[in-house]
């Protein structure tokens, strides 16, 4: 009885604790580092005066529970890709092709679009989120400005395609990571089942923007895109030498990742491409280091040892029952649950800490059924907390809004928050949708029939509105010029997408 | 036995690189544990094995080096912040103006900064915050600076050893034996200030034309700068010396109190300690905490792992063990003799190479020889810890490299070669003091003896000195040093 009323005690300190970690975080009172770290030590006195645990226990608890150290590969990876982000970053190799591949679409505004679009996909599968946008973001300005366009439908789909990106290649985030290290899944394993139909929500994201922006996409005049042709894509890299080593580098991790098979993990390779960077590129070892995030690295320790107490003390396995019991075995509903779930939590709160939190009652949920259902478990965790993020204007999006202030720009927080929303329910549906055609093809198909006729209705519709409005307001011949292409353009992709 | 080999060679090569260029020690190190991890992977069958990891991470070895890691990086959120607040800059300057600038006990009050700066920074951010102080002192006072920063360089290294937080070394060593910070502060501390009143002596004798000269001082200049200068946010002052104070406190009674409720003294170990103070500290600082994160030293942190992660390869392919059978070969089994050894052994191997690896590579070992009960069975390790950090000094190091720039760049010039000279002197002497407390612990007769002929030494040599100077043409320079020497050194021996 005494013992059962500690336990309680202990459950009530720890879970209090993780909230209120949470909540400083949400609300910035406090660094989410040392707001993790705090937690973590109160949680740590707790489990070791009240529940008398062993003082050895925050190894357990930090580097993962269970004997397989899966939080150990996940911080050396991250350690690894941090470096390697961190060489590329300072040599340019985003910036220079980035710049490329927009003077490749010669101020066409749909290639442009779809330019940016492709170019903040890749960036951010590789950089993550924060820093994709502080290099692509002030790229997109200068190019609005050379051609004298409005650049706020181009941000605002960057901004909607980095969640998307950060879920891309199985190292690309930080939640991403996590997941993947402890499902045990595998770059390309991940890549076909995930990377793929991310590239499928792409299409959506693009066709989506295109129909709600169509007014403001217009082309820029002749003269400007001369100018944004001269333009030295050159001038972002410091040093050509070091320009073609990272790019070849990054390449080649990259391929590591996908052919080098599993008793050499990822980590593994992403710590040794790092270093190969920083001998090929004779870098000053000091300043590299310097500049990496050890804050993101510190919080990642406190969020770890918080949550493996949370698991050591068996809170997350009742909340794991309690959620299978509500689902009750229906596997295709479990997926959807944690689908939803995961993205609404990821909506308020930081991705990491629910991805971690997460993961463990994935597994309680999906234990006992087949292999891929249980890593198909795990890919709607990566969706979820990946696309919850559009839902609400949060976090990345405020570093954005500061960037166009810092370039002259108007930037209307509500309208995004609509945009946001809509296209984060959008993904969700979409993703939600894959799940059941995997496990009912029937049902499936007529859903994405459904949806396939009310999309085509909607585009008849605007399309019919766009026909009669030039008899009442007529407009400038160059928009008119780029609204056919537009059009017929859309249809295809339209029709790809589902 | 091909994979020991090949870990053998990338140990080396880490210890031998920092001659050869100017790569960062940081990114060494993880080039050789990479090479080393794949050897491991390719020749041992068994790596990898969930087995395998179990083993590591239940060993002392890894749970020690978890601890030190948590403890350093708690010390250097501390310090880091101290150090903006203006704490140690304050309190030198306020001892400092308490002097009224005459050169003796100017003399006394900058080693005795040294040396407390020492025990709680490391070394190179005492010799940053004392040797700029020292230059503006020196130049206000129109006095020449260079046995000033000489003594400070030196003596620095002696405060390494005044504490379990003092270095890394000792923190590293203090985590793995379970040494805690008073047994360490009696069994170490103590004879570190005795070898800081006796390298005070040395110089003192060493420097006495240069100290005594009765020149006229311009005390006006010195009196007139406030130290609150060097404070930029007085609350945050207090704030953060409240906490060092605390925190030192609380590593000094946290293991008794625990004792009394009859609890193992790593109940509570230091390095929660430091990080729970860490964490106050920066909560109620108010500080940019990016800022203060970014300046926490990750490289250290960095390398530390990779030097674990090496010597961990070390013992698992048996080389760990074969240096153990050597050393234990050597000294047949005496404990005595093992001390001395590991003593003038350790302090030569960081005197050529990084003392981190080192220390790394012996503290699994050392245990092994203890077979008496001096010193609660630590006595080994303590021989260890004197040996890596004294032995910093032999030859001009980081710190002391650095003292030599900035009072270069200050056109107050001071000679390496008088520099190496007086270290690798001022060390032998240490390294010669500690073996004779060693031995007076174990063979106090032999001891006795033994001090009693080394004392007779030095005043042969110290009479020998005085009269070649007398004899010397210099005469009027002298003839103030020997009225003033007798009671001057009075006072650094009590």
């Amino acid at each position: 009885m005494d013992g059962t009323l500690i336990d309680i005690i202990i459950a009530i300190v720890v879970i209090s604790t993780f909230i209120a970690v949470l909540f400083l975080i949400v609300t910035d009172k406090l660094n989410r580092a040392i707001a993790a770290l705090t937690g973590a030590i109160i949680i740590y006195f707790t489990l070791i005066f009240m529940k008398g645990d062993k003082i050895t226990i925050f190894i357990d608890l930090t580097f993962g529970t269970g004997g397989d150290y899966e939080n150990l590969h996940a911080l050396v990876l991250i350690l690894g890709m941090l470096f390697i982000v961190e060489i590329c970053l300072s040599a340019g190799v985003f910036q220079f092709i980035s710049f490329q591949l927009i003077k490749m679409t010669k101020g066409n505004p749909m290639k442009l679009l779809l330019a940016i679009c492709s170019i903040t996909l890749l960036v951010s599968s590789v950089l993550g989120g924060i820093l994709a946008i502080i290099v692509l973001i002030p790229i997109t300005f200068v190019v609005a400005r050379i051609l004298n366009i409005d650049p706020i439908p181009y941000v605002f789909s960057q901004a909607l395609l980095i969640p998307i990106g950060e879920i891309f290649f199985s190292i690309s985030s930080v939640p991403v990571i996590l997941i993947t290290t402890s499902a045990g899944v595998g770059f390309v394993e991940y890549f076909l089942n995930v990377g793929l139909f991310c590239l499928i929500l792409f299409l959506v994201t693009i066709v989506y923007v295109n129909l709600s922006y169509r007014n403001k996409l217009v082309a820029p005049k002749a003269n400007l895109v001369a100018v944004l042709m001269k333009y030295n894509a050159w001038n972002y890299v410091p040093n050509k030498g070091t320009f073609y080593r990272s790019a070849f580098a990054l390449i080649a991790i990259l391929v590591c990742f996908m052919v080098i098979p599993p008793p050499i993990t990822p980590d593994i390779i992403a710590i040794t491409g790092a270093i190969v960077l920083v001998v090929v590129n004779k870098l000053n070892g000091r300043e590299i280091i310097q500049k990496l995030d050890l804050e993101l690295l510190l919080y990642l320790l406190g969020i770890f040892f918080i949550t493996g107490a949370m698991d050591h003390i068996q809170i997350i396995e009742s909340i794991g029952q309690g959620l299978k019991d509500l689902v009750g075995g229906n596997p295709l509903l479990s997926l959807l649950t944690v689908l939803w779930l995961s993205a609404f939590l990821s909506s308020v709160i930081d991705d990491i800490p629910v991805a971690k939190v997460l993961i463990p009652i994935v597994g309680i949920i999906s234990f006992g059924q087949p292999h891929t259902l249980v890593n198909s478990s795990y890919y709607s965790l990566a969706f979820g907390t990946a696309l919850g993020d559009n839902l609400t204007p949060l976090g990345d999006t405020v570093i954005i809004k500061n960037i166009s202030e810092q370039h002259g720009y108007e930037f209307s927080m509500g309208q995004y928050f609509k945009l946001g929303l809509k296209i984060g329910v959008i993904h969700l549906i979409a993703v939600s949708i894959y799940f059941t055609f995997f496990f009912n093809s029937t049902i499936g198909l007529i859903i994405i029939l459904c949806i396939a006729i009310v999309i085509s209705l909607t585009i008849l519709l605007q399309y019919l509105n766009k026909r009669k409005k030039p008899h009442i307001q007529p407009v400038s011949e160059t928009g008119n010029a780029e609204k056919n292409p537009l059009d017929a353009q859309e249809n295809p992709e339209a029709n790809n997408s589902i | 036995m091909i994979s020991a080999i090949i870990i053998t060679a990338c140990f080396i090569g880490i210890l031998i690189f920092p001659f050869i260029s100017e790569a960062n020690r940081a990114i060494v190190v993880f080039i050789g544990a990479l090479i080393s991890f794949f050897t491991l992977l390719i020749f041992e069958p068994g790596f990898l094995s969930p087995s395998f990891f179990n083993a590591i991470f239940n060993s002392t070895f890894f749970i020690a080096n978890i601890h030190s890691l948590i403890l350093i990086l708690g010390m250097l959120f501390i310090i880091q912040i101290c150090n903006s607040a203006g704490i140690f800059q304050f309190v030198a300057f306020r001892l400092i103006q308490k002097t009224k600038g005459r050169p003796l006990f100017l003399f006394l009050v900058f080693s005795s900064l040294a040396v407390l700066l020492g025990a709680i920074l490391n070394n190179i951010t005492s010799v940053i915050i004392l040797i700029p102080l020292t230059i503006a002192v020196t130049r206000t006072l129109n006095i020449n600076p260079t046995p000033y920063i000489i003594s400070e360089a030196i003596l620095a290294n002696v405060g390494g050893v005044i504490f379990t937080i003092s270095s890394v070394p000792n923190i590293l060593i203090s985590m793995y034996a379970g040494i805690t910070f008073n047994e360490f502060f009696i069994n170490v501390g103590l004879f570190s200030l005795f070898l800081f009143g006796f390298t005070t002596i040395f110089f003192l004798f060493y420097y006495r034309g240069k100290l005594m000269s009765s020149k006229k001082i311009k005390l006006e200049n010195l009196e007139l700068f406030n130290a609150w200068n060097y404070v930029p946010n007085r609350n945050l002052f207090y704030k953060s010396l409240i906490i060092l104070l605390s925190v030192l406190i609380c590593f000094i009674i946290t293991p008794p109190i625990l004792q009394f409720f009859s609890l193992s003294p790593n109940y509570i170990s230091a390095d929660i300690i430091a990080i729970c103070g860490a964490m106050i500290l920066v909560i109620i600082s108010r500080l940019n905490v990016k800022e203060i994160i970014e300046k926490v030293d990750f490289e250290l942190m960095l390398f530390l792992l990779g030097i674990f992660f090496i010597t961990g390869a070390m013992q698992y392919t048996g080389i760990i063990d074969i240096i153990d059978n050597g050393i234990a070969f050597l000294t047949g089994g005496n404990e005595f003799v093992a001390i001395i050894l590991i003593l003038w052994i350790s302090s030569f191997l960081s005197t050529s190479v990084d003392n981190l690896p080192v220390t790394s590579t012996l503290m699994p070992i050392v245990g092994h020889f203890t077979t008496t009960a001096h010193m609660s069975g630590k006595s080994v390790y303590y021989s260890l810890i004197y040996g890596v950090n004294l032995g910093n000094n032999l030859i001009l190091k980081a710190d002391k490299v650095l003292a030599l720039k900035m009072a270069n760049q200050n056109k107050r010039t001071v000679t390496s070669s008088e520099f190496l000279k007086l270290s690798f002197i001022v060390t032998t002497l240490q390294l010669i003091a500690v073996t004779l407390y060693f031995t007076l612990i174990y063979e106090f007769i032999y001891g006795l003896i033994v001090l009693v002929i080394c004392l007779i030494i030095l005043f042969l040599l110290i009479k020998w000195r005085l009269k070649k100077e007398k004899n010397g043409f210099n005469e009027d320079a002298m003839r103030p040093l020997e009225e003033e020497k007798a009671p001057i050194e009075e006072p650094t021996q009590v």
